[in-house]
Order: structure tokens, then sequence, then C-alpha cells
């Protein structure tokens, strides 16, 4: 008995002494982790990224995981290798399958063998997120190795990702062909409402209401109204003559499971505009720019230049780069090597560039040029309407296009609203109106700090990151303390906007704007 | 009309011939639609939800500086207790100025995910970056962070509120946004002076969204989020070694488990004289409710009531002193004379006087 617990004993041991080298332990913990550790709030049918990181690590070689997740609410879009382990390397990774990647690994292919200390990205995961609901994303299988193949300890983070379900939200109609879209007569209009977004209840538990019905009204503002069913309808309809139509798609999406909630909204609806002018045959120039404007900016049968936005390119900045492009057609077919005429105007009506660019094989003459923006240059109202001409001749058939656009400061202040007079103390409101002359939104930071009579800043406020609507604009209201140890008399309010922070790299969008204030005792 | 006054001609005729009055032969089918509009318009249930009745209360009509306020009150739906609703709380000095910007439970967080979040309320430098520690006398930073999960634009009023470690609420900033796009995350850097009166030590801000400024019917979006930071007198106080970030705290705001709310905070030691409002808001399964209250502060000292320790003040006391030790000593001929007993002993003495230089000073310091 006792020889074979002596026996035992030195097994255990020889087992032991054999094993202890392959584990490789280190005083500081080393940690494989995804980073970051939460994410939150990434709205459904957008990406973000994950870090697989390396913290604290000696002599890493070569490494191997699983990624894993819940397939209900992401899916894996891509996976690239990080740089803490540089080139050459041996980068293995299995392709994603709806839940995982089912093998990641990354081995050093430096000769000769080489250990990486520190810390690092060994890669990164670029997910898309199906639905809401929170979901580990979870390393398992894994591997550190050191040059000597030896296992290197560590701990293991999992990351999270969480998206809450949404609010009671209505259901939203959303349609093409867009608002001011221009169209041929006799073209066949497409109507897809498949961009409408189901209702969301949250009563008695949340859940989706999805869409069960699209109205269509077709109204060809002629007395003629036509109705349609169906969330895709190709070619709905097509009109006989030039003028406008009137398309607007209701959408119902009753709650299934009732009670709903207050705010709940079964129904909503959209109404676009479109405007359908006759086809020219023969050649055709189009004349727009990398902002958009495609379409002829004159109306064929009216002879007049479409209103605002209908063909228009979208807002440019001073001393923004323009790119061009005007396509020559014959009977739909791209016309190569055709000298095409391009001429700028400005808001007087003065041309400002004459060019001249050869069509390619595509039918596109293609010019560039960098808005004036002279020493003493300012803008008299918002914005002014430059013209961009184009013109070509084909068989000795001439034919020019106009593609319009506001050159102005794409975000603005209009206005500081504020009282006249201040005391110290108090708070003082002060109300900022910011224009946006583009017809797409802008993320803005504004800021908005007050200077006393000696000129010392005596408090500010600041919106980051904020979006101002297209055509619409943002009106702010700030409240600013006035301390007890501003210096009385003048004061200066400065609102300024800014692409970003300054201090992430933002610049201003537009000049800076006062008002003065009459700073006074309490 | 005319049918029914033709019925009642009829009728009188009929009598006026010595008759035996006629039932008038209404016809079945008004009877059925008269019955059929009764019972509609009696009978069918309202389609909106009930509206809820929040109320607002403090402890005591009237306090003196550095008294601690106490709000509370409840909310109920249809004579039932609401849970989970989220109740702002806005209270206005005499001045009109906001003194207190707060939201509070009556019980549980609502369950569903708000229209407008706030995510942190971080305590930081001007340019955003983490700040645990801040100097009397000077301003104070919090970046506030918040989402608009809803696909419409929304409405946001945010704000913060600075509390010391006393409870007295020091200051508050707010930006109003009429059009926060959604869904979108954004930021917002607020700033807020120091008095230098300010409690040294750990102190508490508190972030908050609502629709407008609860004094005008705005309510709130979620709840409220805090941080601690730390107030230092500008020396190389050892509170600044202290990181005391991020610490979740529910400084004056207990939350109840029956609908009831309640609030609580410490009058300024400066606190103006005066009548002040409390608002209270909600909006509860899509129904919107508010209430408001008033209490006044009175200053100590203030025997004349007109809003400041002054001379006047002065005469009045000793007019209670001279009365109260003029024979018979210990009666006063006016019952008004013992509001100069400040300490409460029962007596106009010395006492009383030193506590009244007391209370002159602090008012003209």
């Amino acid at each position: 008995m006792k020889g074979k617990t002596l026996l035992s004993l030195a097994i255990v041991l020889s087992v032991t002494m054999t094993l202890l080298p392959i584990l490789r332990v280190s005083a500081v913990t080393t940690n494989l982790k995804i980073t970051p550790a939460l994410v939150e709030d990434v709205p459904v049918g957008t990406n973000f990224d994950v870090n697989l990181e390396v913290q604290d690590v000696t002599e890493l070689w070569s490494w191997m995981c699983v990624i894993s997740w819940d397939p209900s609410v992401l899916s894996c879009v891509s996976v690239s290798k990080g740089p803490f382990i540089p080139d050459p390397v041996l980068w293995l990774a299995a392709p994603p399958n709806a839940s995982a990647i089912p093998s990641l690994s990354c081995t050093s292919m430096t000769v000769p063998k080489t250990g990486y200390n520190g810390s690092g990205t060994l890669a990164t995961i670029k997910f898309h997120v199906n639905a809401v609901g929170e979901t580990a994303i979870t390393i398992t299988g894994d591997y550190l190795l050191d040059p000597a193949k030896v296992l290197i300890t560590h701990d293991t983070i999992n990351g999270y990702f969480k998206l809450p379900p949404p609010p009671p939200t209505s259901p939203k109609a959303k349609f093409t062909p867009a608002h001011c879209t221009m169209v041929y007569v006799c073209d066949w209009i497409t109507l897809d409402g498949r961009a409408s977004t189901d209702g969301w209840d949250t009563l008695p538990d949340p859940h989706s209401c999805p869409i069960e019905e699209y109205e269509w009204d077709i109204d060809f503002l002629n007395g003629t109204v036509i109705t349609l069913h169906g969330d895709y309808i190709p070619d709905a309809f097509h009109c006989d003559g030039p003028g406008d139509v009137a398309i607007t798609l209701t959408v119902y999406a009753p709650d299934p499971n009732p009670p709903s909630h207050p705010d709940y909204i079964s129904v909503d609806s959209a109404t676009h505009t479109i405007h359908q002018v006759t086809r020219p045959v023969g050649v055709i120039i189009d004349v727009y720019t990398e902002k958009g404007g495609e379409g002829p900016g004159i109306n064929p049968d009216t002879l007049l230049q479409f209103e605002y936005p209908t063909n228009w390119a979208d807002a440019f900045a001073p001393q923004e780069g323009v790119t061009v492009y005007a396509k020559v057609t014959y009977n739909d077919d791209p016309v190569q090597n055709k000298p095409v005429a391009f001429e700028v105007k400005d808001e007087t009506g003065e041309a400002v560039l004459f060019r001249t660019a050869f069509t390619d094989e595509f039918g596109i003459a293609t010019i560039f040029f960098r808005l004036i923006w002279e020493c003493n240059k300012t803008f008299a109202g918002k914005y002014e309407v430059w013209h961009i001409y184009a013109s070509v001749s084909v068989s000795e058939v001439e034919q020019y296009d106009i593609v319009k656009f506001r050159y102005g400061w794409l975000v603005q202040v209009d206005e500081i609203i504020a009282p006249t007079t201040a005391h110290k103390c108090e708070y003082i409101d002060i109300i900022v109106d910011i224009n946006n002359i583009c017809y797409t939104d802008k993320t803005v930071t504004v800021t908005v700090v007050i200077y006393d009579d000696c000129g010392v800043p005596i408090g500010f406020d600041v919106l980051a990151d904020w979006t101002v609507q297209a055509n619409d604009g943002l009106t702010p209201e700030f409240t600013i303390h006035i301390p007890k140890w501003a210096y009385l008399g003048t004061g200066t309010i400065y609102v300024n906007i800014y692409t970003h922070m300054p201090q992430l790299g933002g610049v201003p969008m537009c000049p800076e704007t006062q008002k003065y204030i009459i700073l006074s005792k309490p | 009309m005319p049918r029914d006054t033709k019925i009642y001609n009829t009728i009188k005729t009929i009598g006026e011939r010595g008759e035996k009055p006629l039932k008038p032969k209404i016809p079945p089918l008004f009877l059925i639609i008269l019955i059929t509009i009764t019972c509609v318009v009696t009978l069918t249930p309202a389609q909106a939800s009930p509206t809820p009745a929040l109320t607002v209360t403090t402890d005591k009509p009237a306090y003196y500086p550095k008294e601690n306020v106490t709000t509370y009150g409840n909310l109920t739906q249809d004579g039932a207790p609401v849970p989970d609703g989220l109740v702002a709380i806005e209270v206005k000095d005499p001045k009109d100025q906001t003194l207190v910007i707060r939201t509070t439970t009556t019980g549980d967080a609502p369950p569903e995910t708000p229209y407008v979040k706030v995510r942190s309320v971080i305590p930081c430098d001007s340019t955003g970056g983490p700040k645990d520690s801040f100097k009397r006398g000077l301003q104070a930073w919090f970046n506030l962070t918040i989402t608009n999960y809803d696909i419409q634009p929304r409405n946001v009023c945010l704000t913060v509120n600075i509390y010391d470690s006393s409870g007295t609420p020091r200051g508050y900033d707010s930006i109003l946004v009429p059009n926060m796009a959604g869904p979108s995350t954004s930021y917002a850097i607020l700033c807020v002076l120091i008095p230098e009166e300010a409690a040294l030590g750990n102190a508490t801000v508190y972030g908050n969204v609502y629709t407008r400024w609860p004094s005008l019917g705005g309510w709130p979006y979620c709840t409220e989020e805090s941080s601690t930071f730390l107030i230092t007198n500008g020396g190389s106080s050892s509170f600044t070694t202290t990181t005391a970030l991020k610490q979740k705290t529910e400084f004056s705001t207990t939350m109840q488990f029956n609908g009831n709310y309640n609030n609580t905070f410490k009058l300024p030691p400066r606190a103006a004289a005066g009548n002040y409002i409390i608002y209270v808001t909600t909006r509860y399964l899509g129904e919107e409710a508010s209430s408001n209250t008033t209490f006044k502060v009175i200053l100590i000292a203030d025997f004349d009531g007109d809003g400041d320790v002054d001379g006047w003040d002065g005469i009045y006391f000793v007019d209670a002193y001279v009365d109260y030790w003029t024979p018979p000593v210990g009666e006063v001929t006016d019952p008004d004379y013992w509001r100069c007993d400040l300490d409460g002993d029962g007596d106009v003495d010395g006492w009383d006087g030193i506590a009244f230089v007391d209370a002159f000073v602090e008012y003209w310091i």
C-alpha cells in the first residue's frame, strides 16, 4: 500500500514537472479582450467595428480563437488583421457563418521566430446590426503562444452589444420616386415603398407592427386620381403629357397585439411631387456636379428653369472644389470625343470661367474648378445662386443645359436673439437661429461664449455633433450665468459653428457672429 | 323639433275640448334612434388613456434659509397609484430664477425605452475631457450625452443642476434645442459657476432632458443621470487627489414604490426671501399632467418681512427686548414679539441679540 502511494505521488509529480514548462505565467495579467467592451445604440441596419485586443502580453508569437454572437442580433461583415503582430504573418480567418467566426488565427513568420510584447490590436471585426436586442461577443477556443509554442496564460474578456427596443414608433412611409424627381413623358414610373418602416408598439409587451397595406394615390392634378395597392409596383403608371403628378403613399400598420400605447399611430403617409417633361430626342446634354443636379435644368415644355431643388446641385461652400460633368447622348447612346463648352456664372450673371473638355467613352466631359473667394468677399444674403452652363454640337445641332447651385456658408448663424441687458448673478437666455442652405442634413458643433467689458470670457455652452436639418435649421436656446466677477459695461456674445470641436480637428463652417449686450448690476 | 311641437299642439287641442288627452304617438324609429344615441354617448368608453393626476406639496408652508425643503406628492391614474412614472420638479425663486431642476420617479423607472435619453453626465474641462474637481468661484463644465431614439425630431431641453456636499443646489445650466434629429446621439458641454459659498467636498451633478422647461409645461423624457465631483477651495487640497467620478448617487430624491415621490433640497444660506414656486409635471401613457405649489422663504431676523435684515429689524428687536424686560418681566404686550426669541429658549435676551447680529452680518456679507 505504501509502495503504491509512493508510486502514485511519483507519477503525479512527474506529470506536473512535464506540464509546467507548457504554461507560462507572468506577473502581469495578460488579457485577451473585445474592445469596446460595450457597444450600445448602433441603429439597426448599420455597421460597427470591435477590436480583438491583447493587453500586457509578453513574447506573443501566435494566437487563435473563435468569436461568436447571437445571429438574431448581429452578423459579421468582415474581419481584418490588426497591427500588433507585424507582417510577415500567416493570417487565417475562416469565413464567418451566421453566429461565429469559427477559426481565427495569426502567426508571425519572421525569421528567426520573434515574440511581441505589450498591448495592441490583433484583429478588427465589422458587425452588422440585424435587429434590436442584446448579445455577448464571446471569445472561445483562445490560445496565445510564444515562439517556443508555450501557452501564455491570460484572462478573456468578452464584449457586449446592446440595442434597446425603440419607444412607440409609428410606421413611416418612405418611397421612390423621390420628391421633385423629373421624369420623361411616357416613361413608366415604378413605385417602391419598401423603404417604409414598420411600426413598433410597447404595450402590452414591445412588439413590431408590420405594415399590412400600402395604398398609393396618384393624382395627375387634372382631376384624375388613381389608387393602387402594394409595396412595390413596377411600371405602375405613365403620363401622356407633361405636368406635375402628386404621389401619396399611405401605409397602414395596425397593432396586432392590442392594447396600443397612446403614442402609437398606425397610419402614416408621404407625398412626393414629380415633374414630367417631354423627352427630347436626338442630342441631349446633361450637366451636373458631384453633389447632384442630374437632369435638365430647363423644363423643355415650359422653357423655364426648374425651381429649387429640382435638378439643382447641392450647395457649395467658399473655396470648395466643384467637379462638373456633362453627359452627351444621341438617342440615349453616349457620344464620345465631343468637345463640350463650359461656362460658370456667378450671382450677378458675370462669367467666372470658360472651359472646353472632350467627352469620354461614357459620353461624359469633366472639368474642375474651385470657387472664388476674394480677399474681401462676403455674402449679401444667406447664399448666392450660381449657374453652370454646358453646350455641345452634334451633327450641327446645338444643345445646352444648366445646373444651378447655392453658394454660401453651408450652415450659418442667421440671428442671435438675446436681451439687451443682462444682470450679474443672473441667467441670460440666448437664442441662436441656425440655417442650413443645403438640401441634405449637416452635423455641426455650435458654441456660444460671452465676453464682459474687459474681454474676459465669462461663460459658454457647447452643442457638439448636432444635426441641422435640411431646409429647416436649428434654433437652440442657451442659458448662461453671468458671474458676479464679470466686468460691467458692454458684453459680447460670440457664436461659432464648427464641423467638430476644434480640438478634434473641427474647422469653422461660417464666420463668427456676435451681438452686444449691456452687463449691469444685479 | 317641429315634429315634437306638432304633437304637443295636438295634445293641447284635444285637452281643451275636454276629452281625455291621447298619448302622443311617438314613432318607434325615433325612439330607437334616441335610445341608440343615448347609449352611444353614455356607454362608449373613452379612447384616450385616463388622465393621470399629479399632486405636489411641501412639508411646511414656510422655511428659513439653510432649512431642508421636502417636496412630495403622488401620481395616480384612475385613482390607482402609478408605480413607474417620471416626475419633473422645477423650483423657481422669487426672482423667477430656477433653483432646482430635477427628475424623480414614483417607484421604478418606466420599462419602455424613452424617446430621448440622457446617456451620461460627466464633469469635464472646457473641452469635454473628464475632470473630477473644480475650484470654488470658478466655472465647472459638464458633458451631457443624449440619444434621440425616435425616428422623428424631438424638442429637448438639456439641464444640469449641481448640489454641493450639504445638499444645497448651487446652480444650473441649460440648452433648449427645438429639433433634435432622430435617431441620433449628440452631446453638449454645459457650464455652471461654482459659487464661493458652496460647501467643499463631494458635490453632485444631475443631468436631465425635458421637452421644455417644466414651468412651461415640459415633461421628462427619462430618468436622470448623476455624477459626483469635488469642490475645492483652490489650494492644493487633499480633495483633489480623490477620484469621485461617476459614482451614482441618489442625493436627495427618494424613490417610492406606491406612486409617491419626494425630493429634498437645502435652501442656500442667502436664499432670496419671498414666494417660491414648485412646478411638477409628468407624462404617463401619452397623457400629461402637471401641478404646482408655493412655499415661502423667510429670512431669520427679517421681522418686518421686507426681505432684508436691516436697521428697521433692529428697532423691532429693541422694542421686543424692552417690552420683555419691562415689568412684569417675561411678558410681552404684542405676541408677535416672540418672533424675536431667535434661539427659542422662551425669552428675548442677549443671546437673541447675538443671533440677530449674526443674521445681520450674514445678510450683509
